[in-house]
């Protein structure tokens, strides 16, 4: 059988040597055929001149005759009372003498004898800019210029020029390394290396041949560089291959390697190419890299730094930014590979002849390269990108060795180094500004500035708390600079600086000592902590007044906000630490007040922000030190008053900035101070809601909350405070959870009434009260300022109305599915919501009520929500029928009902238009529910069947507007459908006796895939659309039909490949390639052809490479040469006979 | 669609819920609480068919399973057993007796896999426990023994580890890190290790599962009660006392089921009370007649130490269930 099978393979593989056999025998005759379609395509393209010129003076002569009716142009004003066709004749014969100048003469002569068929009445018909685009193909025709067609990226092409002549010259070389390595065991080492010579050799020079023909010029250049892979191969053997062994000398080895590496490079130069060059040079990378490990140290820095110049100097020469990026980066690791590893461990201090060895290489190589970025002309932004990495790399890679090296061998001299460094990076940046090479000046002058400024904490120490305010002042200078020089880059750096000082100063500094500054004096807090402020706020003047001019418009409000924020977090941090107790929310609250007095007086907007900010942190303190106080402590009596003092501040917060709402209308920036003002009452509710959890009694707490909402609700009709709204909607979501929470929590009874019911009560009254108020407010609402702010439009006040129908369907909510928790009948849950949904969609349509009909959906929704949570997974029968089945039927008619009278319900109601598309989530949702319900009610290895099934209704089904829904529906069943048949048929491999339930199962889906992709096809060619030409595998997935193959090809291979195995897979591969290929002729599907041609290939692959992994020795290599030959020679004959065997496939 | 024919409907939708409300109602029906085991399922397949697609890719023959297998029995054995275990003859006579059964299902069972070679051994340790190797190393504890009461058990318990073995669980649990070490070494292997564990640790439950299946199959077909299982499990879940928590909220119910599903994701093995659950649709599946059928049980023969295939007694023969049908409860809010 394996022979038969090898057979078959070796047949497969022998079909394209025939094929190329017989084209080759016929060539004499296809070189006549080929000779004559030149001769065709020639003459054609000599016809096709002289139809676009003789249209073009048509047109010309139309033009004239237009403007001759014009009275503008002065030229034609004569010939305006000649006959037209006398006008059409001579504009010809002007536009033929025109023509003339680049034209071939006949087609002049041609254009000026042959007169027009075309009647003028009928051209001066046309539209003037029709005549006009009719020139543009006598311009190009007129300029010599070939039309060119737009090349497209062909699979066939790809596969059969490239791909497999690649793979044939992998395969090839996988023989040869074979080869070389039976050889190695037969042969001497000179033997070896000749051999490997010779066929490097060989492959240079075919591809040589090859390249000078433009028709193989493609097919030459991979063979020159195998050549080169396998020279550079061999001269690596030479040495470090102890069979092959011929060279001692490491250097000398090295050396060759290198030379072999220079010579790729020098090849690649002939094609002016960057890419290959860089590749080249990475060979030259990889000859240092193994010199690293094995030569000495002044070898590898001579050798390294040389190249590292060449490399500079070509760059400099051709300005490969690429190259230099890259050569960089693969130099300084190169260096890295050698250095660290010799210096790391090393302890010794080493003399400074020694160092200065080491060092001179380093900079040499980082001046080069540093020179090659920076004396570059300005480059285009692209190429920038790319010399700014090499700067980059430079920088990290430079620097960064230079300094491990002095670090390592000579301590005290790293400070000079730094400093030299940074003075040199400063001065490079001075250069490069004045080159107006942006990016590179950008990074040098950061890597200047972190040099020189990390050199001082060096000299003081990192633990100097005197390091900040030290830093503190350069900050100022670098502002100053970035002030004076209009610079936004120096500006952003300070203020970063600045942050992280601010950080370190609150975070870091004293490390574990967190805001507690264990150790440090008041003095040292006083100058840390107010020196940031007294910074922050003095920044903040002087930028919002003196400086204002040189910031950019865009930076000016970020700025202010960012220097009075840090400023105010440090000197709360010192307030803070001051007053850590009780007392803490009130003194914070009172410095918020200040601040918006200050923002106020001042029009100061961040400063409202400022105080919201200090209002928030004293809620916080509220909630951790006011909250901890326990009912033996004495100051808990004091609670309630210190609460209500915080609330009190908190709400003329508000008062206070108010300003800042109505101000707002006017200016879109002050957006921010306006969320702080809301958020400033907010935060006063938060305090009131805190008091009344801690200190009411929990039945009272609803009550209260909701006469809280009845307070604010009239506050802000009386006032025109029309936020205080949200805080009032606010008290009642409070008041609904307390509710909610009632039964769990708090005690049984109040003045010996059920406390729920009290509660209840009590608050639905107030509710009540509060809806009538809303009522009286809805005439003037949007007439008020304040409302329109808060409301913005009609709908947004008409949901706060709605809230409270929120409430009664939230309420019917809460109570079904309480009582059915309480009587342990959740399966009817996803039920009773389904149905009340049902009713309040038929309200909603004899109301006309939109709001009713969101709700329907809304107790759909969660009743599919239920059920998928619940009912699904439930076992247990009710007779004979499961109760999963029994719940989730009448569920499916519920769904199939709001489906089918969607539209019916929705009509007459203003919804909006995404609210309409509503209809679709119900076809999903119907797909979910059934496909669920067959998932745990069938036999599982049966499941996938049903799910291919449905997918198949579904698509049946598929017509009308809904028709792209139920499409995507059904591919989604199917997608699901072979992750099920991979992750639980294949898995688990069911089986019923010995019967494998696979073997029904799999095929059967399978087999629906197949008509369903049938039925898709069909409709495909019967309504053909214009279908862009897919260019990526993501745009060839958007076609239906190309889902559904992939899902049957997935299915088809994952079946094939789980219950077949060894030279048997192999076969059903190859059966369901030819398949596939079949099937891509019957359906005219190019891509089912092409996913088969791929399937066979890979089974040739398979067959030599891993059904034959037993075979050794000669028919082991015989068999690879023969496989990269084959293809090779498919390859050839794809590029010879490319025509014609593009119309075979 | 009129106005009437639609108020019809709904009128015919509210009764249709009325009636399966009162049929619901007066039914017992099992506990009934918020899970997220469609979600878990769903995705589970997800990464179980992303897991298969891997397995595939690092498959280890059946010589070279045995290799690694025997190399982690070596270092179980290694380890020792429990001092106040059996003493070591007794051991080594249940150990032959539990082998003659594996040979029995092996024979008479129709595993998948051929040429496996299944051994047997016993741990004299207090804890309840069988497990399996890869390569066909089957340890069962002296405790386990303990607990059993009749061959049909012994059976079903020994087939689940076959199971494992057979349907490669147990060789496919360390087959990325065998393919990692053999890539990148220990570092990479132990890389591997926690990320595939990870993984894996999603379906674990769904394996016990299976091999449950598996090994009812095994026994039913060698002839034994298909019921061994669920009597092995009934005395586990008596010996832990596991009682299902009451959720009295929704907060409790919303709690439970997150806390359920991380809890069944992490979970190695499934619960006891479910395992006795899947019998029954093994059965169901399998169309094993329970009642009418005419199973082996072999209490007498567990009880001497010596397999139906030595001595086979027809009072060990029997017809009907070994084990009640469940029946299910009503849980009332107090």
């Amino acid at each position: 059988m394996e022979g038969l099978l090898i057979l078959f393979g070796l047949g497969v593989l022998a079909t394209p040597f025939v094929l190329s056999v017989v084209a080759l025998a016929n060539s004499g005759r296809i070189a006549r055929l080929d000779a004559r379609l030149n001769e065709l395509t020639v003459e054609l393209a000599r016809l096709q001149q002289d139809v676009t010129a003789l249209r073009s003076d048509a047109h010309l002569a139309t033009g004239a005759a237009l403007t001759a009716e014009a009275p503008t142009p002065a030229a034609t004003a004569t010939s305006a009372q000649m006959p037209s066709a006398a006008v059409r004749v001579e504009s010809a014969v002007a536009s033929g003498a025109t023509a003339v100048v680049a034209a071939p003469p006949s087609v002049a002569t041609e254009a000026v004898v042959e007169p027009s068929p075309t009647p003028a009445a009928a051209s001066s018909s046309r539209p003037a800019p029709q005549s006009v685009a009719g020139q543009e193909p006598t311009a190009a025709v007129a300029a010599g210029v070939p039309l060119k067609p737009r090349r497209t990226w062909n699979v066939e092409e790809a596969l059969g020029r490239q791909i497999f002549l690649w793979a044939g010259v992998a395969a090839v070389s996988v023989g040869v390394l074979f080869l070389l390595y039976l050889a190695a065991q037969e042969m001497g080492a000179a033997g070896k290396v000749t051999l490997g010579f010779i066929g490097a050799g060989v492959l240079f020079g075919v591809g040589f041949v090859a390249e000078r023909r433009e028709r193989y010029r493609q097919f030459g250049r991979p063979l020159i560089a195998g050549g080169c892979a396998i020279a550079y191969f061999v001269t690596f053997a030479m040495h470090f291959i102890p069979a092959a062994r011929l060279i001692d000398s490491e250097a000398f080895a090295v050396t060759l390697l290198l030379a072999a590496g220079g010579l790729a490079v020098a090849l690649s130069l002939r094609y002016r190419h960057e890419w290959t060059t860089t590749l080249s040079f990475l060979l030259i990378f990889l000859a240092l890299g193994i010199a690293a490990a094995k030569t000495d140290a002044t070898f590898n820095l001579v050798a390294t730094t040389t190249v590292a110049a060449a490399l500079a100097f070509l760059v400099w020469r051709l300005a490969w930014d690429r190259l230099l990026a890259l050569g960089v980066a693969a130099t300084w690791v190169t260096l890295g590979c050698w250095l660290l590893p010799n210096t790391w461990a090393r302890t010794s201090a080493a003399d400074r002849l020694e160092l200065f060895r080491l060092l001179l290489p380093l900079v040499c190589t980082w001046l080069a390269f540093g020179l090659a970025v920076v004396l570059r002309r300005a480059p285009a932004p692209r190429a920038e990108r790319w010399q700014g990495l090499a700067a980059l790399a430079n920088m990290i890679g430079g620097f960064g060795l230079a300094m491990h090296l002095v670090y390592t061998l000579a301590p005290p001299l790293s400070f000079v180094v730094a400093l030299a460094y940074g003075a040199a990076y400063l001065g490079a940046a001075v250069w490069l500004y004045r080159r107006q090479r942006r990016l590179a000046y950008l990074l040098s002058a950061t890597m200047g500035l972190m040099l020189l400024g990390l050199v001082s904490p060096l000299r003081l120490g990192f633990g100097s708390y005197w390091v900040p305010s030290l830093r503190l002042f350069g900050i100022e200078l670098l502002l100053l600079a970035g002030v004076l020089l209009k610079e936004r880059y120096f500006r952003t750096l300070a203020y970063l600086v600045f942050l992280a000082t601010m950080l370190e100063v609150l975070l870091v500094k004293n490390g574990a000592a967190l805001l507690s500054f264990a150790g440090v004096t008041f003095h040292h807090r006083l100058v840390l902590l107010a020196g940031t402020s007294v910074a922050g706020f003095v920044n903040v003047g002087l930028l919002r007044r003196r400086w204002r001019a040189a910031l950019c418009p865009q930076e000016i409000p970020g700025v202010f906000y960012f220097f009075s924020t840090t400023a105010a977090a440090t000197l709360w941090a010192l307030v803070a630490y001051e007053v850590r107790d009780l007392w803490m929310a009130p003194v914070v609250a009172a410095l918020s007040l200040c601040g918006m007095l200050v923002g106020n007086r001042y029009r100061l907007p961040d400063f409202a922000v400022l105080g919201t900010l200090y209002a928030a942190t004293a809620v916080g303190a509220v909630l951790l030190f006011d909250l901890e106080l326990s009912p033996s402590d004495g100051p808990r009596a004091l609670r309630p008053i210190i609460m209500s003092l915080v609330a009190l501040s908190l709400a003329l917060d508000y008062v206070t900035c108010r300003r800042w709402i109505l101000a707002a209308a006017a200016s879109p920036r002050l957006t921010l101070p306006r969320i702080a003002a809301v958020a400033a009452s907010g935060l006063a509710c938060v305090v009131v809601f805190v008091l009344l959890l801690v200190d009411v009694p929990h039945a009272f707490v609803a009550p209260a909350a909701a006469s809280m909402t009845v307070v604010l609700f009239y506050l802000a009709l009386r006032y025109d405070l029309a936020e205080l709204l949200v805080e009032g909607v606010g008290f009642t979501v409070f008041a609904a959870v307390v509710l909610v929470a009632e039964p769990w929590q708090f005690p049984a009874h109040v003045f010996g009434v059920p406390a729920r019911l009290f509660g209840a009560g009590l608050t639905l009254a107030l509710w009540y009260l509060a809806e009538q108020l809303l009522e009286r407010f809805w005439a003037r609402a949007l007439d008020a300022g304040a409302a329109r702010l808060v409301f913005g439009s009609r709908r947004r006040f008409f949901k706060l109305v709605a809230g409270y129908l929120i409430l009664a369907t939230l309420g019917l909510v809460w109570s079904v599915k309480h009582e059915a928790m309480a009587y342990d009948k959740n399966l009817l849950v996803a039920l009773l919501w389904g149905v009340a949904g049902v009713v309040y969609l038929e309200i909603s349509r004899l109301k006309g009520s939109p709001l009713w009909w969101a709700h329907g959906h809304g107790l759909v929704g969660l009743g599919a929500l239920h059920l998928f949570l619940v009912s699904f997974v439930q076992g247990g029968t009710v007779g004979p029928v499961s109760l999963r089945a029994l719940t989730v039927l009448p569920f499916l008619l519920v769904v199939l009902y709001v489906y089918n009278t969607f539209a019916s319900t929705a009509a007459g109601l203003s919804l909006p238009p995404r609210a309409r598309g509503l209809k679709p989530a119900y076809l999903y949702l119907i797909a979910a529910i059934v496909a669920g319900l067959s998932m745990y009610e069938l036999m599982r290895a049966w499941v996938i069947v049903a799910w291919a099934l449905l997918a198949l209704a579904m698509l049946w089904r598929a017509q009308g507007e809904m028709q792209r829904h139920w499409r995507r529906c059904a591919l989604i069943l199917v997608a699901a459908t072979v992750v099920r048949t991979i992750g639980v048929n294949l898995y688990f491999r069911d089986e019923i006796g010995a019967f494998r339930l696979n073997l029904a199962t799999v095929p059967l889906a399978a087999l629906g895939m197949v008509v369903g992709y049938g039925m898709l096809r069909r409709a495909e060619l019967r309504e053909p659309r214009p279908v862009a030409v897919a260019r990526s595998i993501v745009a060839a997935l958007r076609r239906p039909v190309v889902m559904w193959l992939s899902a049957l090809v997935v299915l088809a291979t994952g079946f094939v490949v789980v219950e077949a195995e060894g030279t048997i897979l192999t076969v059903w591969l190859s059966v369901e390639g030819a398949a596939l290929v079949g099937l891509g002729f019957a359906a005219k599907e190019r891509l089912s052809r092409l996913l088969g041609l791929w399937m066979l290939c890979f089974c040739i692959l398979k067959l030599f490479i891993y059904d034959l992994r037993d075979l050794s020795g000669v028919p082991r290599i015989m068999s690879f040469i023969g496989l990269g030959l084959a293809l090779i020679a498919v390859s050839f004959a794809y590029t010879r006979f490319k025509e014609r065997l593009a119309e075979i496939l | 669609m009129s106005t009437r024919l639609r108020l019809a409907i709904v009128l015919a939708l509210v009764l249709t819920v009325g009636v399966v409300t009162w049929l619901v109602t007066t039914q017992a029906t099992p506990e009934q609480s918020l899970s997220l085991a469609v979600l878990v399922d769903t995705g589970t397949e997800t990464v179980r068919s992303l897991d298969r697609l891997g397995k595939l890719a690092t498959e280890v023959t059946l010589g070279e399973e045995e290799r690694i297998g025997a190399g982690i029995a070596a270092a179980i054995e290694a380890g020792g057993g429990d001092p106040e275990g059996a003493a070591a003859d007794q051991r080594a006579v249940a150990a032959a007796y539990a082998g003659a059964v594996v040979a029995e299902l092996q024979e008479r069972g129709g595993p998948r896999r051929s040429g496996v070679q299944y051994r047997v051994k016993v741990l004299g340790t207090s804890e309840i426990n069988a497990f399996a190797v890869a390569g066909g190393h089957l340890y069962i504890t002296t405790a386990m023994l303990g607990l059993i009461e009749s061959e049909a058990e012994l059976a079903a318990v020994l087939g689940h580890e076959m199971a494992h073995v057979d349907l490669k669980h147990c060789i496919e649990r360390i087959q990325y890190e065998h393919a990692a070490a053999k890539l990148g070494g220990e570092p990479l292997e132990a890389m591997v290790g926690i990320g595939a564990g990870l993984v894996s640790i999603g379906f674990a439950d769904d394996l016990e599962r299976e091999a449950d299946r598996m090994g009812t199959i095994y026994a039913a077909h060698a002839g034994y009660h298909p019921q061994g299982g669920q009597l092995v499990f009934q005395r586990l879940l008596r010996l832990s006392g596991a009682r299902p928590e009451a959720r009295a909220n929704v907060g409790a119910e919303v709690r439970g089921m997150l806390e359920d599903a991380l809890e069944g994701y992490f979970r190695t093995h499934p619960k006891a009370s479910e395992r006795i659950a899947g019998y029954d649709r093994v059965f169901r599946e399998q169309g094993f007649e329970l009642d009418s059928g005419r199973y082996y049980v072999g209490r007498q023969n567990y009880a001497d130490m010596q397999p139906r295939a030595a001595r086979e007694l027809d009072a060990e023969w029997v017809t009907g269930r070994i084990f009640p049908p469940r029946s299910a409860k009503t849980r009332r809010l107090g």
